[in-house]
């Protein structure tokens, strides 16, 4: 049975960073908006026990219907799409790293530069307001030490996280080679702010913080909600957008965990549902008009879906770094990031983790129990420092979200499927990346250097799928985020990305949902 | 050459050919279903509830050697049960690997110490043969290549080092417990009284 609901100014599908900072943007400007999100609303009480389910091994943000999350794989690697997302009032944000950083503004124009991939439609200079708005909406702390990072127009809002005792040992090795290591900006207060406490060191950073001292999208919407604007509706699970004999979407219909379905109308539509959702969602709303998908006039959506493959290279050093303070890194360099001669070597980045294995990781894989393993980890603890490696991968046609009508979700909707592999592109620029870790490891005369090359890991940074463009033959949406095809529709996240550079996304989503906002207001909601 | 050796070499030789011979695809096939086969997996479909009072005595005793005293801590039976008694309500298959691990341990007391005993009334070095006569092949495993770990032990005593042992040790390791081995008070999940000690060497750990 299906109910409908009031027309609302604005509905935004998913309550994570882009859609929960649009909420808030908009409601603060008087537009009356509905937020629809499949997942669950956390509570922030509920954190410390998030906190101690983590603690015991026990995955805290496992999915309130695991049937309604099923996804298949295709191509060359099986990407682990649940190992990383989540769905939730808040979205991944949930439980990420909060590393907080602008694109470089060679990222913009790869084509014009380089030859690589597609420009953007906008540039740095054009967003570089809106980044300076998100930091100071998440709240960063940072410092402007970073000398490969583009021109900044205003200061972090806190001061950053000096570095860790780990990395400073590192430090030691990266200068004999000339690469400089800079602060990390988290969207995690180093000082009380909006609010929430300062960092206590809790360490559980990724997959919570039990205090919100680390910022999550919950903290827009639950802003967003106190503007008396917007209503917040969770475990609601957008099925298909319905369009009217006018080409404009006039509702979505969202399903319920007993099944039952209901309509959301409203004037104007932002799909905001991370890269794999958001596309998934489009092409699920087919009709006459639109018989492969909405705003997929292009045939692209869907396409160009990109990650960043990471590698962590680690050797043993005969001191000890007590590593496991904090729950995160505290330097990084970004000597890399932008190369001149991209075409030749591709971008990458160096993290410098001060972990290696815990006690449980050493005695998980230890031989040994009793009191043979607690030497064994008394030997080992401590001595190992790693760099990681995060990789920018190229957009490729190849790479794609699309629905696999052989399996159904929990709704009978057809699952998606993810088909993903690397190129040429991304395995050189691990080749060189992975050379000069070794020679950082080298510098700091480490042994036993390992590089897990055959377990290459990723981020959860799920990019494309959307692209923006000034072409809509060649792009789904245009530089405000608007859809070519559908004049009452935006898509905000970071399946707009025209490329995925090599650092992570989530202020830059940040800031063109900021940027879209503004556009929205000036369309007034509404869908002429 | 005997009759029976030239036999044995005759039909050694022609067995290699036909493997050699058989599709390549095959002969991976073959060595996944073995694999699949023997990797310990959770029964799903089996009960979630408490242990007996004789069962967790059993792996209470197991905890003593698995992850005895040390300077700084004592085995805390307490966290262990609870967190058993978590796993075993909570996660489907989790009664059932503890149940059989608890009878695994009773019934090679039997065997490799006296008839009579369970693994319960043993001392701490008694108990520490058994483990060893059930897991040598783990410490082989460990210490050569994970396959021949799975190749060499029995499902039985597979299922017994992934589902009950490591699930203790992760939990202690994982635990204030666990880090105080390595000199920490502080992680994870427990504050620090200063966050910014950590850009120092050695503050905030235990002497």
């Amino acid at each position: 049975m299906k109910s409908e609901r009031a027309i609302a100014d604005v509905c935004i599908i998913g309550a994570g960073l882009a859609g929960g900072i649009l909420a808030y943007e908009l409601g603060r400007q008087g537009v009356k908006v509905v937020v629809l999100e499949a997942g669950l609303w956390h509570n922030s009480e509920d954190k410390y026990e998030y906190m101690e389910k983590h603690l015991r091994g026990v995955r805290p943000w496992a999915p309130d219907i695991p049937e309604r999350d099923t996804y298949t794989n295709a191509g060359e690697i099986l990407y682990p799409l649940h190992r990383f997302r989540v769905k939730g009032v808040g979205g991944t944000t949930l439980h990420w790293s909060a590393v907080s950083l602008r694109l470089h503004e060679t990222d913009f124009c790869m084509k014009s530069l380089y030859g690589l991939a597609e420009d953007w439609p906008l540039n740095y200079a054009e967003l570089e307001p809106y980044y300076g708005k998100a930091e100071a909406a998440l709240g960063v702390a940072g410092v402007a030490d970073n000398p490969f990072a583009s021109h900044r127009s205003s200061d972090y809002p806190l001061p950053p996280f000096p570095y860790s005792y780990a990395n400073q040992i590192v430090k030691l090795g990266c200068d004999k080679l000339g690469i400089t290591m800079h602060h990390v900006p988290y969207a995690r207060n180093s000082l009380p702010s909006q609010g929430r406490p300062s960092c206590r060191a809790f360490g559980t950073c990724i997959p919570v913080c039990p205090i919100e001292a680390q910022y999550n999208a919950a903290v827009h919407v639950r802003l967003a909600e106190g503007t008396g604007n917007v209503t917040v509706h969770p475990q609601a699970n957008a099925v298909r957008m319905n369009i009217s004999s006018t080409g404009l979407i006039e509702s979505v219909t969202y399903a319920k965990p007993d099944k039952s379905e209901q309509e959301q109308r409203a004037r104007l539509f932002v799909v905001a549902a991370h890269a794999v959702e958001s596309a998934r969602l489009l092409l699920l709303s087919t009709s006459s008009r639109f018989p492969y998908g909405l705003a997929n006039q292009s045939g692209l959506v869907g396409k160009y879906f990109m990650e960043h493959p990471y590698v962590i290279v680690a050797g043993r050093l005969k001191q000890s770094l007590f590593p496991y303070r904090i729950g995160f890194h505290t330097a990084e360099t970004h000597q890399f990031v932008a190369p001149n001669r991209r075409e030749i070597v591709g971008a990458f980045k160096f993290d410098f983790e001060g972990g290696g294995p815990g006690p449980a990781e050493i005695a998980l894989e230890s031989g040994h129990w009793g009191a043979d393993l607690q030497k064994e980890i008394r030997e080992t603890f401590g001595h190992s420092a790693q760099i990681g490696i995060l990789l920018e991968q190229l957009p490729s046609e190849k790479n794609t979200v699309t629905l696999d009508e052989k399996v159904n979700d929990y709704f009978g909707n057809p699952v998606p499927r993810i088909t993903y592999s690397f190129g040429e592109y991304e395995k050189n620029a691990l080749g060189v990346a992975r050379k000069k870790a070794e020679e950082i490891l080298g510098a700091l005369a480490a042994t036993q250097i390992v590089v897990d090359q055959q377990n290459i890991g990723f981020c959860g940074h799920h990019i494309g799928t959307c692209r923006m463009g000034d072409n809509p033959e060649t792009s789904v949406v245009n530089r405000d985020l608007r859809a070519h095809d559908v004049k009452n529709l935006f898509v905000v996240g970071s399946s707009v990305f025209v490329t995925g550079a090599a650092v992570n996304p989530s202020l830059t989503i940040a800031a063109l949902a900021i940027r879209a906002a503004n556009h929205i207001l000036k369309v007034g909601g509404a869908s002429s | 050459m005997k009759r029976r050796g030239f036999l044995f070499v005759w039909l050694f030789f022609v067995g290699g050919l036909l493997t050699v011979k058989a599709s390549p695809l095959a002969l991976i096939n073959l060595k996944k279903r073995f694999l699949t086969y023997k990797k310990p997996k959770l029964d799903e479909n089996s009960l979630t509830g408490t242990l007996s009072d004789a069962e967790m005595r059993t792996i209470l005793a197991l905890v003593e050697v698995a992850a005895p005293r040390t300077k700084m801590q004592s085995v805390d039976h307490e966290f262990f049960q609870r967190h058993v008694n978590n796993k075993t309500s909570n996660v489907k298959g989790y009664l059932k690997e503890y149940r059989e691990g608890a009878k695994l341990l009773d019934e090679t007391t039997h065997k490799v110490i006296d008839h009579r005993q369970d693994f319960v009334a043993l001392s701490v070095a008694e108990r520490n043969t058994v483990l060893e006569a059930i897991l040598w092949k783990y410490r082989a495993g460990a210490i050569l290549k994970p396959r021949v770990e799975l190749l060499l032990a029995s499902r039985t005593a597979l299922s017994f080092r992934e589902f009950v042992l490591k699930d203790l040790l992760a939990a202690f390791y994982r635990s204030g417990m666990g880090w105080a081995l390595v000199g920490y008070i502080h992680y994870p999940g427990t504050p620090a009284a200063d966050p910014f000690d950590y850009a120092k060497p050695n503050v905030d750990l235990l002497s």
